[in-house]
């Protein structure tokens, strides 16, 4: 391992150390299940590593990262219809009753109205309302404009009051 | 804000939460089962490629605890002050699992001797999980402990031991207060009156806020802080027992900082000590650690091998002349990564996690007065994230 490549692991250990959780995290509001968030991650840190991507700035090292991670989640569920095709299920979403790892009715609610809404809006919400990030920052991460986040989040809003029948 | 956005924001940390940090694979571990295109298994790359990386992020979370085991000095704030620890060895280890309740064990027995909850005062919501940075000592004795949490948030709190290892309850470190970053790196000079540790970014945060370096002054009620260039990160903080000497380890090796020198970048302010390079192009270093006398600087190397983790050593460094040699190499029957490193307060006495085979690790003792080693008892085996006496 020559030097560059050494910093690059050193790198990608201290960002895992103090970020891999929290994306593990993000990954399982997008996917459901902690099994494939961790193989989201892993694969995102395995292709952060591989390209060598912001290896100089660990801000955009991060933004890097939960870009990978957001797109890995949208390429799981690709591939559950694709690969799976109904045939062999993912396992259970936390937000299910079957799967029995959120006691609170009110927060599976929530969480099975949200997987209702589309992929992106999902994401957006994951985004605002789990890291707390500013618009820009969403903006960023996805790739589409402020505007867009913003119409996104009113657009979702909306529908999840009409589904949770909750006022805004 | 809306009663929508409060259950969403409660909802997500519900789900947040059911993911815990002792229940995640490392990066080295394989793909649990096939999840989609693209994802498969890579144990074997990530085995030879990140392991020895994670294995010194996880010395990331261990102090390097330098206050010897004198007699303390006498007035002063002294909130850190205590009966000082006998001689010889520590009695009790503060070990952790990433999280609350942190776990008193008996040094000689590894038996469980208590455990410290997560403080009841504490403003972190509940439910939201709770991340241990670090732990430190000056005397064996009184101890900090920083802890995150999501987002982006970071506290140090203090607590006691009495002579039977029972703890007094977590109490707020007032002298540093409630930050909004990754605090982690504690380390407390020998009377108490100094604290180092280093802050860095959070997830999503922006811009990042780059790695700083800080000594509180408990005396003076100063802090002081020195900011490491963009590219470069901490991964340990350790501090001479006198206060004088604030030891970093950074990607590329060891440095030092006076804890008098003015406000500033750390390239300027301190300089390097160590260099990982220097022993080969696929050497690093895991840990740093002055002795008492600040004449040596003890570190930790490992070699990179296209097979995995080579032999660990542990080497000593005279700071006067920059000569270099091996104290210890390899370890016990260990022939890898010698991973989380803590030096006792007497910095006498190394605690080394070595690798024992089929994935699990044991805890070893490393006697630097007297070159000795010995395995602490199997009741130690296990996974911790970080170890401290």
């Amino acid at each position: 391992v020559t030097g560059p490549e050494q910093a690059a692991g050193d790198l990608v250990a201290s960002l895992y150390r103090a970020h891999g959780l929290a994306l593990i995290r993000l990954a399982l509001m997008l996917t459901g299940d902690q099994a494939t968030a961790e193989d989201v991650v892993q694969d995102a840190f395995l292709g952060f590593q591989r390209t060598g991507a912001g290896l100089r700035d660990q801000g955009k090292a991060l933004s890097y990262l939960r870009t990978s991670v957001v797109n890995g989640c949208r390429s799981v569920h690709r591939a559950r219809r694709r690969t799976f095709g109904g045939r062999v299920e993912p396992d259970p979403p936390v937000w299910s009753a079957e799967a029995e790892v959120i006691a609170e009715q009110d927060r599976r609610e929530v969480l099975a109205a949200v997987s209702r809404l589309p992929v992106r809006a999902r994401e957006i919400l994951a985004l605002r309302y789990y890291l707390d990030l500013p618009y820009d920052d969403i903006a960023t991460t996805l790739g589409v404009s402020k505007g867009t986040v913003s119409s996104t989040i009113s657009r979702a809003l909306a529908a999840l009051s009409r589904d949770l029948k909750e006022e805004l | 804000v809306s009663k929508l956005e409060d259950r969403l924001r409660d909802a997500y940390l519900g789900a947040a939460d059911t993911v815990a940090p002792d229940s995640t694979r490392g990066l080295d571990e394989p793909v649990r089962r096939h999840a989609g295109a693209g994802l498969g298994r890579r144990w074997g790359r990530w085995g030879r490629s990140v392991l020895i990386p994670v294995g010194a992020a996880a010395a990331v979370t261990v102090i390097v605890v330098l206050a010897a085991m004198l007699v303390r000095a006498p007035g002063g704030p002294g909130i850190l002050g205590g009966p000082a620890a006998a001689g010889g060895a520590p009695k009790f280890l503060i070990a952790n699992q990433g999280g609350f309740p942190l776990q008193v064990r008996d040094a000689a027995t590894g038996a469980l001797v208590a455990q410290v909850p997560r403080p009841a005062d504490n403003p972190a919501p509940r439910g939201v999980h709770t991340y241990i940075n670090s732990v430190a000592t000056g005397d064996g004795v009184s101890f900090l402990v920083s802890f995150y949490r999501n987002p982006c948030r970071s506290w140090v709190y203090q607590f006691r031991l009495n002579a039977q290892g029972q703890p007094s309850a977590l109490t707020p470190f007032s002298a540093i207060p409630s930050t909004k970053s990754d605090l982690y790196g504690l380390t407390v000079s020998r009377n108490g009156q100094l604290v180092g540790y280093s802050t860095g970014a959070c997830l999503g945060q922006s811009p990042p806020a780059p790695h700083v370096l800080a000594v509180a002054n408990l005396g003076t009620g100063k802090t002081t802080r020195w900011t490491m260039t963009a590219s470069n990160s901490v991964v340990s903080v350790s501090m001479t027992p006198d206060g004088r000497l604030l030891c970093y380890l950074g990607a590329s090796g060891a440095g030092v900082i006076p804890t008098s020198a003015a406000a500033g970048p750390v390239a300027e302010r301190g300089h390097t000590v160590v260099q990982a390079h220097r022993f080969g192009p696929s050497d690093a270093i895991t840990f740093a650690v002055f002795s008492p006398d600040e004449k040596s600087l003890y570190f930790s190397t490992y070699t990179q091998l296209a097979t995995g983790p080579g032999p660990g050593q542990i080497r000593v460094e005279d700071v006067a002349t920059g000569r270099t040699r091996v104290v210890q190499s390899p370890i016990g029957s260990s022939i890898g990564l010698i991973g989380l490193v803590t030096a006792d307060p007497s910095a006498r006495y190394l605690l080394l996690e070595l690798p024992s085979g089929n994935r699990s690790v044991k805890l070893g003792q490393l006697d630097l007065l007297t070159g000795k080693f010995r395995y602490l008892p199997s009741g130690w085996m296990g996974q911790f994230a970080s170890v401290n006496w």
